[in-house]
């Protein structure tokens, strides 16, 4: 033994996977930022993200094994890469802009790919990444290729995606970008979502890597 | 695991009322509480009612105590109810000063929640983990549900089994089945069955065994977790049922490679390594895994064959090595496994040159792109509105014109008296300017100037923001921020090399004794000391209070003892002079104290040094993300900008 099989090469960036080797359970929060969202909804939904933060943090399983990025549109900005909710500081949102939700997720989708790869050549087991997007409008760009991105993505069990609409969004744009039934956001109960999302999470991250989790009834939906 | 609220109170097999305290735990059946008035206890309250299967085995269970089992297990000691009378759950006694085994061998967690645990501590674990399954088979239980949250672990090394209740038992002629697994601990042979139909074994809770073995001694690593060369997906289900252990002797042949930076199966023993293999053989699906008392004595032979790393007190590896596995894995990776307790090492662990290159290693954006912006002076076309504009416009100008040109007839071709003509053609001038005003009013550019100016401000906006998000200096100014603190660590540790031994210095000793010594034995009175003794004393070199001391007199011999005591009282007084004339003694900095401060001051730079690393990460990703998705703004901002500058040089003329 200590033979030539130790000389083997280790390429810089495995240290966090080094640290912390439990399988990971990542979830991209795709945010829409636009100028509607302003006011209420934009302070609700940060509240929401902080809720997020320490319901993730009450579960010391969910702290080695979830991974949040997040992604907001209006303009497209990458927040947060994928990281354990110990690094995970939630940002502070503010609405401007327009609804470019195709840029959005085809940049998200993009960040997921990137991911799995990154896992797969650490030998880090991962269990299918979930896509969350919230939204309170349409999209004010081309979204049709995101569309069959997400078709694709669903089809082959790359990800899971969800789309929630806030208030006012335009539910049939949405059922059309999404293959799961789009779920509307009963009020502003962002903080409802995230302690739902933040559980829902937990019990992935807790099943088996192939295993179909049955969803949590989402409270927070209207019907 | 829903967040749905415990009830408030529940009931036991003799009708005692319980309330629920404090949480302890949440598992994917239910959660573990304190009871408010039996600090030994624990209750586990399912968030479903139990099925009367279910709670006849608890019942079963709690009628089968054995004290062998009841040291190393939280086994049901009884039946809880709701109110209604539902069964919910289950008493049993509460393990304190535990941790779920997860947060021992995952190097992150183990820093914080097992400092001090080194490779001996994980293997003594392994060895223990091992005895207490082997007791419980052979008291004829099966585990069934073995994972990494039924296993806790004390700070001593002891562990114990919790989630007893889903153990396969038998008890009055009836086996109670486990209707539960995890995938990631489930043999070869049972993956993808029914858990609830099928009746478990030894050999199925030794392969739970070897992983959870695997896991504590290869540093949290999964044996089937590796780099698969083929295509498609691997999950850890497949490659257990394909047998494809990533570390084994034929894993090339399985298409799969142990992960980068993960050691290789030749850290532990030839005799461990060959357990491995044996337990993750095809070969061992139906019989054949080693079982847990051979692993608990091949622990304990491995933690006789280990040897102390010459380079790190907290690297234990194995002595059939050459080179400590630990230093080679921590220096690649930049990762601290190990923890030690108490002061140098924590710091000492830090490896600066790994880390900095990890910093230099995060690739250098580089400039913001240049954007190939069309200059397009001349081939915007001018919009539809600009269009309609000028078309108005120039129909109100012939307006205009037609309009002050109505006198000028009147002015050249009808016969007038010269004034009056003059007047005409004054007529047609002041019309002109009348119309030319009308016009001017009528055809305002303002909106035109407003919006060329609205879109040179956004486009120079969305520039600037361009350069701050696309550009290199987020980027920049965090890495120099880097350099200084990389720099504060290094002197940080200079500081600490120089508060190492710090010989006594001299000071205060030195001017004591130069005191003493200008008190001559033969120049005072010293009580009771006869100047006749003086002579002997000098032949002894002792001839000032300096030279007094208890082990020097002691070597002169026939001294008396008065004399003796006499001599060793004048120094004591002679030095209590000293003292009140040199002031109270300076509190000699305390080398503990100085060390611990240095100590902490390079702890908090590393802490910085490692978030400001995963910001460089950051900011390195958000910028070359940023040129993605701002591309097309800056370009739509551009074509906005010349489209409203050709706008309004059209208009403006
Ligand atoms: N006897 C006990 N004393 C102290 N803490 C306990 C005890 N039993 C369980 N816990 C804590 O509660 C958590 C959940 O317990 P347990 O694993 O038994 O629940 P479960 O619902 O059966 O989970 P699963 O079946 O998903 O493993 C454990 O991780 C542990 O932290």
């Amino acid at each position: 033994m200590g033979g030539a099989g130790d000389l083997e090469q280790i390429p810089f960036g495995s240290s966090e996977f080094a640290d912390n080797p439990e399988p990971r359970c990542p979830c991209l929060l795709l945010l829409d930022t636009s100028e509607s969202m302003a006011g209420a909804r934009i302070d609700e939904l940060n509240h929401g993200l902080a809720t997020f933060q320490r319901a993730l943090a009450a579960d010391s399983l969910a702290m080695k094994r979830v991974e949040v990025g997040v992604v907001t549109f209006g303009p497209v900005q990458l927040l947060n890469d994928f990281q354990t909710p110990d690094h995970f500081r939630p940002p502070l949102l503010s609405g401007a802009g327009d609804t470019p939700m195709g840029a959005a997720i085809a940049g998200g989708l993009e960040m997921v790919r990137q991911r799995k790869a990154a896992y797969k050549a650490n030998g880090i087991p991962y269990f299918r990444p979930w896509i969350f997007m919230i939204t309170d409008g349409a999209p004010t760009d081309d979204w049709r290729a995101a569309a069959a991105m997400i078709r694709e993505g669903e089809m082959t069990k790359g990800f899971s995606f969800f789309a929630v609409g806030v208030e006012d969004a335009d539910m049939d744009a949405l059922a059309q970008i999404s293959v799961r039934m789009p779920l509307r956001l009963s009020g502003l109960r962002f903080r409802d979502l995230f302690v739902w999302l933040s559980s829902s999470l937990g019990s992935v991250s807790r099943s088996g890597m192939g295993q179909e989790v049955p969803l949590l009834p989402p409270g927070w939906a209207r019907a | 695991m829903s967040p749905q609220d415990p009830p408030p109170f529940v009931v036991d097999d003799r009708g005692r009322v319980l309330r629920l305290a404090r949480k302890l735990g949440q598992g994917g059946e239910g959660a573990v509480y304190e009871l408010e008035d039996d600090t030994d206890i624990a209750a586990k309250i399912h968030h479903q009612p139990l099925t009367p299967l279910r709670a006849e085995k608890i019942r079963a269970m709690a009628a089968m105590q054995s004290e062998s089992v009841a040291k190393l297990a939280a086994w049901p000691t009884g039946l809880l109810s709701l109110p209604s009378g539902a069964p919910i759950g289950l008493l049993m006694p509460k393990v304190t000063g535990h941790k779920d085994i997860h947060h021992l061998y995952s190097p992150k967690s183990r820093r914080a929640e097992f400092p001090g645990a080194d490779w001996r501590f994980l293997i003594r674990v392994a060895a223990n983990l091992s005895r207490a399954i082997a007791t419980i088979h052979e008291a004829s239980g099966v585990v069934a549900d073995v994972n990494h949250s039924g296993v806790l672990v004390g700070q001593d090394a002891r562990v114990r089994l919790i989630d007893c209740d889903s153990f396969q038992v038998s008890g009055q002629g009836k086996m109670y089945l486990c209707e539960v697994g995890v995938p990631t601990f489930t043999p070869p042979e049972l993956q993808g069955l029914l858990f609830s139909e099928v009746a478990r074994t030894p050999n199925h809770d030794n392969f739970g065994l070897a992983v959870l073995v695997f896991l504590t001694l290869f540093m949290g690593r999964h044996p089937y977790a590796g780099r698969y060369l083929g295509l498609g997906e691997m999950t850890i289900e497949r490659a257990i049922g394909e047998s494809r252990f990533a570390y084994g002797a034929d894993s090339a042949a399985h298409q799969i490679e142990r992960p980068p930076g993960a050691p290789s199966l030749g850290i532990v023993s030839p005799a461990v390594a060959g357990l491995f293999e044996r337990a993750f053989a095809r070969a061992s699906r139906n019989d054949g895994r080693p079982t847990a008392r051979e692993w608990a004595a091949a622990l304990d032979g491995l933690e006789g064959q280990l040897r102390q790393c010459a380079f790190s007190p907290a690297h234990w590896h194995f002595n059939g090595l050459q080179g400590c596995p630990w230093c080679r894995m921590e220096a690649a990776t930049g990762v601290g496994l190990f923890s030690t307790t108490v002061s140098s090492g924590a710091a000492a662990h830090f490896d600066i040159d790994g880390f900095w290159r990890r910093v230099e290693a995060i690739e250098h954006p580089g400039g913001a792109p240049i954007l190939d912006l069309p200059e397009g002076k001349g081939k915007v076309r001018i919009s539809p509105a600009v269009m309609a504009f000028r078309q108005q416009r120039q129909m109100h100008r012939l307006y205009a014109l037609v309009l002050s040109a109505l006198p000028l007839p009147i002015a050249l071709f009808v016969s007038l008296p010269l004034p009056a003509r003059g007047l005409f053609l004054l007529a047609a001038v002041g019309l002109y300017y009348v119309a030319r005003t009308l016009v001017r009013a009528a055809n305002d550019p303002a909106i035109f100037v407003a919006k060329a100016q609205q879109d040179t401000e956004r486009l120079e906006r969305i520039r600037t923001e361009w350069q701050n998000q696309a550009g290199p200096g987020r980027f920049d100014a965090k890495r120099a921020e880097l350099d200084r603190l990389r720099a504060a660590w290094i002197a940080a540790r200079e500081r600490r090399e120089q508060s190492q031994p710090a010989p006594e210095s001299g000071g205060r000793a030195a001017a004591l004794r130069r005191f003493l010594d200008t008190f001559a034995i033969e120049d005072q009175e010293v009580k009771g000391v006869s100047s006749a003794r003086v002579p002997l004393l000098e032949s002894f070199g002792i001839a000032t209070a300096a030279d007094v001391d208890a082990d020097r007199l002691d070597s002169v011999p026939k001294l008396d003892r008065h004399l003796r005591d006499a001599l060793i009282e004048w120094r004591l007084e002679l030095e209590r002079r000293f003292e009140a004339q040199a002031g109270p003694q300076p509190a000699p900095p305390d080398r503990e104290v100085l060390e611990r401060e240095a100590r902490d001051a390079q702890l908090r730079i590393e802490a910085a040094l490692r978030t400001g690393l995963q910001d460089l990460q950051e900011i390195q990703k958000q910028t070359l993300f940023a040129r993605l998705s701002m591309k097309v703004r800056v370009e739509e901002a551009h074509r906005a900008y010349l489209q409203s500058a050709a706008d309004l040089k059209a208009v403006s003329r």
